[in-house]
């Protein structure tokens, strides 16, 4: 399954590429932005998109809006990473056509598994 | 005139010198309010607004408001409910800063006059942004570096990355279980912020007791294990409640929880649901723990107050799980306490309100002596009932309607202050209501606030020229009761039916 992962923070996608290798089905690709996120989900397949909700530039709702808008990428399901967590934005997330919203922290050992579940794979 | 009544007039004075002397040591403004025109007002009256005390004298109260909210203020004169009333005030040089305002109906000098009391709180508002600055701060600021933590220590712990020696593994171990305790407490914090501040959105629907014990019972079996503990739970009541599901688990789960890590190894620890007050349905976690002293169980509900026996650091609670507890029973109109037995053990339980059965009604009939109150038209009983109670303890009479039919019936009989109007009603929609208050004569300025799961179209805005506030569920209590008090606080809708 080929992920592809956004989030600003480098110390993450170092712990999201070590934790989501865990799992040898998982072939992740890691961004740094939203704009990077959906440059690469436009030029290459991806079977889910994971994305942080606050970032710089394009944050993650910014981003979700616009995968669903692009024909090319509006069936890729995307499931949020964020630290904000409160019911109201998990809702909003899920209203713009996130499959899911995890929370950070999160444990690195259970992620993988966490995703597949949200994803139904 | 007569001797009496020179008396009378004496004592007055005398009245009025101590009651000026009195204000003049006050820092709130106070004035008297006559015709709308200030009478009497105290030095700090003048102070607050940069004026001296004889340029206040005679000059409208609206004129120390800032412009924009002079008809509001003008609503709150009105109808004077002595609840205090944030505003901003209006100074000489034209400024503007935060007030509060305080007004109530008086008598001076055989007149009727409002007492209006202003203070300034712009320190009070100005501790709030810095709050919600800090909670957006603890909220994100905290929980990015805690992932990067917590990820690092449970990769290395799991020997993800190679295997550590067990020393190392050990405290890589107490690292990850002290992160776990820092996110607990941050997502801890945050909750009880949430729901002190009201902002804490309620699903209410109707729920079955007995599921919501067992999927929190079946969450928390591991735990039990772990302690060495068994769990049981004792059904004698069936009766449906009126609450919002998470919620309930939410504290459910902290009461279990807390009686496995209170309780001795190979102990029991009981869940039962018994019938509570009436028109409640009581929840009761047992367990056979050391008791609580009675001096010491008054502050278990407050934040940070776990009790200071030498184990309760290590059981790893944040000392917030029960005060996050009892805020989300009351929000859903219930009440939480505890019994305890030194030695013995102790029962913590709340209560949440049931359903009421297919046929009851909430409220009486309204009757011509009835105070004027809200009509809650809402098919749903358990939103209803929740509804009702938020609204009583506001202080108000809750007539409730559960179809468009019962509505007109109750409007027929009884003209409402406010009418709570949901859209979706078994014989229609809500909002056909608003053509029959429009055509009824009496009823055409009762404000109404709606209640729906969706925002209004372009269609339902032209007929709503009397709905004051549209309120999207899930909607926060605050949020219902501001509603509610803004449609009282509107002057037209104060009139009375001969108006």
């Amino acid at each position: 399954m080929r992920l592809l992962c956004a989030d600003d923070e480098e110390d993450i996608r170092t712990i999201l590429q070590l934790a989501l290798s865990l799992d040898p089905e998982l072939d992740v690709e890691l961004v740094d932005s939203g704009e990077a996120a959906l440059a690469r989900a436009r030029a290459s397949r991806f079977d889910a998109i994971v994305l942080d909700g606050m970032m710089p530039g394009l944050d993650g709702y910014e981003t979700c809006r616009r995968l669903k808008a692009d024909p090319s990428t509006a069936s890729v399901p995307v499931v949020f990473l964020t630290a904000r967590t409160q019911r109201n934005e998990v809702e909003q997330a899920l209203t713009i056509g996130a499959v899911a919203c995890l929370m950070k922290p999160f444990d690195p050992m259970t992620l993988a598994a966490e995703l597949r579940a949200a994803l139904g794979r | 005139m007569s001797a009496d009544r020179r008396s009378d007039d004496l004592t007055r004075r005398e009245r009025e010198e101590q009651f000026r002397r009195l204000s003049s040591a006050a820092n709130e403004g106070i004035t008297i309010v006559v015709d709308d025109c200030i009478s009497e007002a105290n030095n700090a009256f003048g102070r607050l607004f940069g004026y001296e005390l004889s340029e206040v004298l005679g000059r409208p109260l609206v004129d120390f408001i800032a412009p924009e909210l002079r008809d509001a203020v003008a609503r709150q004169i009105t109808i004077a409910s002595e609840k205090p009333y944030d505003a901003r005030g209006r100074r000489r040089d034209g400024s503007t800063f935060d007030i509060e305002l305080t007004i109530r109906r008086i008598t001076f000098r055989d007149r009727a006059a409002l007492g209006c009391v202003v203070r300034d709180i712009t320190e009070r508002k100005e501790i709030d942004r810095i709050k919600n600055e800090f909670v957006s701060i603890v909220s994100h600021e905290l929980r990015t570096p805690l992932t990067s933590i917590r990820g690092s220590l449970g990769l290395m712990e799991a020997g993800a990355v190679g295997e550590l020696p067990p020393k190392a593994r050990e405290l890589a171990r107490i690292a990850r279980q002290n992160a776990d305790r820092l996110i607990r407490l941050i997502n801890d914090i945050l909750d009880l912020e949430k729901i002190e501040a009201g902002k804490i959105q309620l699903e209410i629907s109707s729920l079955d007791p007995i599921d919501l014990v067992e999927s929190t019972v079946a969450e928390l079996r591991g735990m039990a294990v772990l302690y060495k503990v068994s769990l049981a739970t004792r059904v004698d009541c069936r009766e449906r409640i009126a609450a919002d599901r998470d919620r309930v688990v939410q504290v459910l789960t902290n009461l279990v929880s807390n009686a496995l890590k209170f309780s001795p190894e190979s102990g029991t620890v009981a869940v039962s649901i018994t019938a509570g007050s009436p028109g409640f349905l009581r929840f009761a976690v047992r367990d056979r723990g050391q008791g609580i002293p009675p001096e010491q169980r008054a502050r278990l509900f407050r934040p940070f107050e776990q009790l200071e026996a030498a184990n309760t650091r290590r059981r790893g609670g944040t000392g917030l799980g029960l005060a996050i507890s009892r805020s989300l029973v009351e929000q859903q109109g219930g009440r939480i306490g505890v019994e305890s037995f030194v030695g013995e053990g102790s029962e913590f339980w709340f209560e949440l309100p049931l359903v009421p059965a297919p046929g009851a009604r909430e409220t009486e009939p309204a009757t011509d002596d009835s105070p004027p109150g809200v009509l809650v038209v809402e098919d749903d009983d358990a939103v209803a009932r929740v509804l009702g109670i938020m609204i009583g303890r506001d202080g108000h009479a809750v007539t409730r309607a559960a179809t468009l039919k019962e509505a007109r019936q109750a409007l027929a009989s009884h003209r409402p202050s406010v009418v709570l109007l949901d859209v979706k009603l078994p014989d229609g929609s809500g909002l056909d209501l608003l053509d029959d208050l429009a055509s009824t004569p009496g009823l055409e300025e009762v404000p109404v606030v709606v209640l729906s799961g969706v925002a209004p179209t372009s269609n339902d805005r032209p007929r709503g020229d009397r709905v004051v506030e549209w309120l999207i569920k899930p909607f926060a209590e605050r949020e219902l009761l501001r509603a509610l008090r803004d449609a009282m606080a509107d002057p037209s809708a104060s009139r009375p039916r001969s108006a």
